[in-house]
């Protein structure tokens, strides 16, 4: 499988890290090499520079001082004079040929020598005599001659021209020792130092680097150039970086291998160890607590720092922990949903869900029990009055009362702003010492006693219903009837209540259609003149005849149909059935109005007009 | 060479003459090379003038005709010697006749021992042209010599202060000036004058102010001054610039005459007492073959008067010694260089342009002249070389 981890680090990772090894390795090896080799370069032109500037301030200095002499009218005494000669300028020129390097010759007019130095090259003194004829009056001739004990001894000729004469008297040549003055220098470089007049010199071999100059001095009108070549070995470099390559491939070699050997133990314990989480995973997740077993002997093999928290394990924990965080969550959720934050009371839903256990019980142990839906009577009053802050505490002091009254075992619940409802398993002695104790009762608020009342509707269980639904309606229905009757403060549902209940169900589920077929009709009721004694007129009233139900009087279904907003639809029937009776009673009673009662929504439509003039009903 | 045949060629076609035999070579090595020398000049002058004479009354041993072979040695000694080894390796080369500079003679005594072929100062005055070697001697001169000259500078210049002869001397460090130092000491010591100062300089020196300040600090009454014309030239000009009171008169070597002296010198002449020593004027001249010379020379120096005639002791010394060294010739019957050195030696009593020589040389004598051929000149801004009565 090319796309499995393991084969992704077995083969791919490998490749990779291989690659990158060599790219770095070779990049390591190009950099060093360069800097090694960059390094003897920058040594190499230093060190040059330095004997450059050595060699030509040397020669500058030789030139200039054999110029010096030149222009000597001892000089030219001297060569004039043999007594002037031997007690003067031959001293002067043991004098100025003690020094080791430069060797100053005299030369008579035909470049014999004249004084000489005993260390001056026979060859330099032939070479002179020689040069003669290519000497410009005030230029110098500039020879190289190479010793047999390796030394270049640059000879500078130039001929002495005193101001009595025309022609040269003598001539100056100038042995300068080239190695003599490199000797001056601090060379600490093995550098191969090679001196030249023209740059011709012999090919060094490959591993040598070397740099080539030209230089030239210009001194007191005497001009030449000559060239230099320094060179230095790369052969240290060279071995250097060849022993470095060596050591790179040693190592590289033994990096891979182990690197490789460590990546498939990685690779095939990490597959394991991801097989092993999976199944943790799996069981933890499905609620059971794995024994992590973690084998340190093999961990060791990629995991060299052996901490006991290894991968699998440090998952395994993070997962528990992270289960368990869960389950904090859960239960502050839980709590959050349950509990009621103002009372401390169970919430609504809570309450349901108790309810709804304790009422599902067998039938054989299930216990009988109340429901009680119970408000705060004017509440709002209560905030407008003291503010909300009150109103919070009236809130909390009923559910304290509530409480405290209820027997045990019950469980009560806010469902909303002012509303409480609670289950209790009680009889109804114990529902009368209930209500008796809490309908009325004070909350004190700066000396002064807030009245609170409350209103319940109570419904019990198995009696009045046998599910939580009907349960809870009913106790509602009770309780709005107890609010309907104003001075009570509480009803218990009961059979008759029952009954209305149904059959106000009965009605509602009849009268869309009952309206739609205008079963309820207009029932002309006269009206007599007390005076005359005779019909004035009519009033029609809604009557509704019920196949199933009988008759149901506007008491019965007139609240239904306000509830229901079908008003208009009520005063079309009526209004139709007055219409039709309309001609009939006109002819009988000639003169005589007919009346009919109408919801204030019925005019805001064209409903009524539309209705008398046959038309579609229209907006307003 | 090619001068050489065609000089030769031309006197075979003399009519007159009507002898065509081999020259007898008469060398002369002077320092024509140098820019303001005269003396080589006058010296070729003097000997070609007496060459001609000779020539024209039939030339030596018995018809061959004198030639002259001039070599230049620019003051050099090196140069002088080869051009001695030069001239005297040349066949029927009788002498060879030395210059102005001293040193380039003393330089090539040894030479002339060797060649023996006589070498022959006609202006160089260190004792030592005459005086190293004493037995055998190829070296001659007919010249001054320091001995007697410079001795004869001292008292010149004691003449000018009698009364307190402080004398400051100037001269080269060359073997001249060491020559004529030993004789100023030696003169000195057994006289009255006092050298109160000696300087040395050298060839090419460009300033002389030390050397005259030390003559003026050590309060010297006059200047002895050995120098050729260019040095010569200098000191007098840097005394002429000096205040009045520091001018010390100058008595002087006769370098100065060898060259361009009054020329490069000016008019710094007319603010200095400069006399010059010489051994003989063509001024006033008594004597007819110096008057005869002097036509010669006038004409060929294309001068009016025989005071312009460039240094005449040049002329008349190198005239007189070649009639010398065509009668020792003569007297040899040989142009072989030993029988000259003792014909020379044995010459009789003759008359020349400077004075009669009765006889030139002895076997212990080799200078021709004495102090007695001493005279002073003084040398104008217009180059006339005129004695002082």
């Amino acid at each position: 499988m090319t796309g499995s981890i393991r084969y992704q680090i077995q083969h791919q990772f490998i490749r990779i890290v291989k690659k990158y090894a060599v790219m770095t390795a070779g990049i390591l090896l190009i950099l060093i090499s360069t800097f090694v080799l960059y390094n003897t370069q920058r040594n190499l032109l230093a060190q040059s520079d330095l004997v450059r500037t050595q060699l030509r301030t040397e020669l500058s200095a030789t030139l200039t001082q054999a110029d010096t002499l030149i222009h000597s009218p001892i000089l030219w005494t001297g060569l004039m004079d043999s007594f002037s000669h031997e007690s003067v300028l031959k001293p002067l020129f043991q004098q100025l040929n003690r020094m080791q390097g430069t060797r100053f010759v005299l030369l008579d007019y035909k470049g014999r020598a004249s004084i000489t130095a005993p260390d001056v090259d026979t060859k330099a003194l032939n070479l002179a005599e020689g040069a003669i004829a290519d000497l410009p009056k005030n230029g110098v001739v500039v020879k190289l001659i190479h010793t047999s004990d390796s030394q270049d001894l640059l000879l500078m000729l130039i001929a002495v021209m005193s101001p009595l004469s025309e022609e040269p008297i003598g001539y100056l040549l100038t042995q300068f020792s080239v190695n003599a003055s490199l000797q001056k220098s601090t060379i600490s470089l093995p550098l191969h130092f090679a001196f030249n007049l023209e740059p011709a010199f012999s090919e060094d071999p490959w591993w040598m680097l070397s740099e080539q100059y030209n230089d030239s001095i210009d001194v007191g009108g005497y001009q030449f150039s000559y060239d230099t070549r320094y060179a230095t070995s790369l052969l240290t470099d060279l071995t250097a970086i060849a022993a470095l390559l060596a050591l790179m491939i040693v190592f590289g070699y033994f990096f891979l291998r182990r690197t490789e050997q460590w990546l498939r133990n990685f690779a095939e314990q990490l597959t394991q160890q991801l097989d092993q989480l999976v199944n943790y995973a799996r069981m933890i997740f499905s609620g059971e607590r794995p024994q992590i077993e973690i084998n340190a002997s093999r961990d060791e093999e990629f995991n060299p720092n052996s901490r006991s928290s290894d991968g699998v394990h440090t998952v395994v924990k993070t997962l528990e922990s992270l289960l368990s965080d869960q389950a904090v969550s859960q239960e502050k959720l839980r709590k959050m949903a349950y509990e009621d934050a103002l009372t401390g009371l169970p919430v609504y839903a809570r309450f349901l869900e108790d309810l709804g256990l304790r009422l599902s019980e067998p039938e054989e142990t299930a216990r009988p029990l109340m429901f009680i839906s119970i408000d705060i009577n004017k509440l709002k009053h209560v905030n407008d009055i003291y503010g909300y802050d009150i109103g919070d505490r009236t809130i909390r002091e009923t559910a304290s009362v509530l409480k405290r009254a209820l027997p045990d075992p019950h469980l009560l619940s806010r469902r909303s702003g002012d509303e409480f409802v609670a289950w209790v398993e009680m009889d109804d002695a114990a529902l009368n010492d209930f209500t008796a104790e809490v309908t009325r009762f004070n909350i004190s608020h700066q000396n002064a006693q807030i009245p609170i009342s409350l209103t319940m509707g109570v419904a019990r269980f198995p009696e009045d219903a046998s599910n939580m639904n009907d349960l809870i309606f009913c106790a509602e229905y009770a309780h709005r009837e107890a609010k309907r009757r104003l001075r009570q403060s509480f009803v218990i549902f009961d059979q008759r209540l029952g009954a209305t209940l149904i059959r106000t169900r009965q009605i509602e589920e009849r009268i869309a259609t009952a309206l739609k077929l205008c079963d309820i009709k207009p029932f002309n009721q006269p009206e007599v003149d007390m005076v005359t004694g005779k019909i004035s007129g009519f009033e029609a009233l809604a009557r509704w005849n019920d196949a199933e139900l009988g008759w149901i009087y506007p008491g019965e279904f007139l609240p239904i149909i306000e509830n229901l907003r079908l008003s208009n639809e009520l005063t079309q029937c009526i209004l139709s059935g007055v219409l039709k009776d309309s001609e009939q009673i006109r002819q009988r009673f000639s003169g005589a109005k007919i009346a009919f009662n109408a919801s204030p929504a019925d005019f805001h439509t064209n409903m009524l007009v539309d209705t008398m003039e046959h038309k579609p009903i229209s907006k307003i | 060479m090619i001068r050489k045949i065609l000089y030769a060629a031309a006197i075979c076609l003399i009519p007159t003459t009507g002898f065509c035999a081999d020259p007898v070579y008469i060398g002369f090595d002077g320092s024509y090379g140098q820019k303001s020398d005269t003396s080589a000049k006058a010296i070729e002058l003097g000997a070609r003038t007496a060459i001609d004479e000779i020539n024209a009354r039939g030339g030596v041993l018995n018809g061959r005709p004198l030639e002259l072979v001039t070599k230049d040695n620019q003051g050099l000694t090196m140069r002088g010697r080869d051009n001695y080894i030069a001239l005297a390796s040349q066949k029927d080369m009788i002498a060879v006749l030395g210059g102005k500079h001293s040193p380039v003679i003393v330089e090539t005594i040894a030479d002339a021992q060797q060649m023996k072929v006589p070498y022959i100062s006609v202006w160089g005055s260190a004792n030592q042209i005459t005086d190293t070697v004493t037995t055998d001697s190829y070296m001659y001169r007919l010249s001054l010599k320091d001995e007697w000259g410079v001795a004869a500078l001292l008292n010149q210049a004691i003449k000018l202060s009698p009364s307190n002869p402080k004398i400051c001397v100037i001269l080269p460090n060359t073997l001249w000036g060491r020559s004529g130092e030993r004789v100023l000491r030696e003169k000195a010591s057994g006289g009255k004058a006092k050298l109160v100062s000696i300087n040395w300089y050298n060839w090419g020196d460009k300033e002389f102010v030390r050397q005259l300040d030390a003559c003026s600090a050590n309060q010297a009454a006059a200047i002895v001054m050995i120098a050729n014309e260019a040095e010569g030239a200098l000191i007098i000009k840097e005394l002429a610039a000096r205040p009045k009171n520091e001018r010390l008169p100058v008595v002087a070597h006769w370098g100065i005459t060898g060259g361009a002296f009054a020329e490069m010198t000016g008019d710094a002449l007319n603010n200095v007492d400069l006399r010059v020593i010489q051994t003989f004027s063509f001024v006033n001249n008594p004597r007819a073959k110096a008057q005869a010379l002097a036509r010669k020379a006038m004409t060929a120096d294309n001068v009016q008067k025989p005071e312009f005639i460039s240094s005449p002791v040049g002329v008349a010394q190198a005239y007189d010694m070649i009639y010398l060294l065509a009668s020792a010739v003569n007297t040899a019957k040989s142009t072989q260089g030993t029988a000259i050195r003792n014909a020379l030696e044995k010459l009789p009593a003759q008359d020349g342009a400077i004075k009669r020589y009765a006889p030139p040389f002895t076997r212990t004598n080799h200078d021709a002249l004495d102090s007695h051929q001493v005279l002073f000149a003084r040398i104008k801004p217009d180059g006339s070389i005129v004695p002082i009565r």
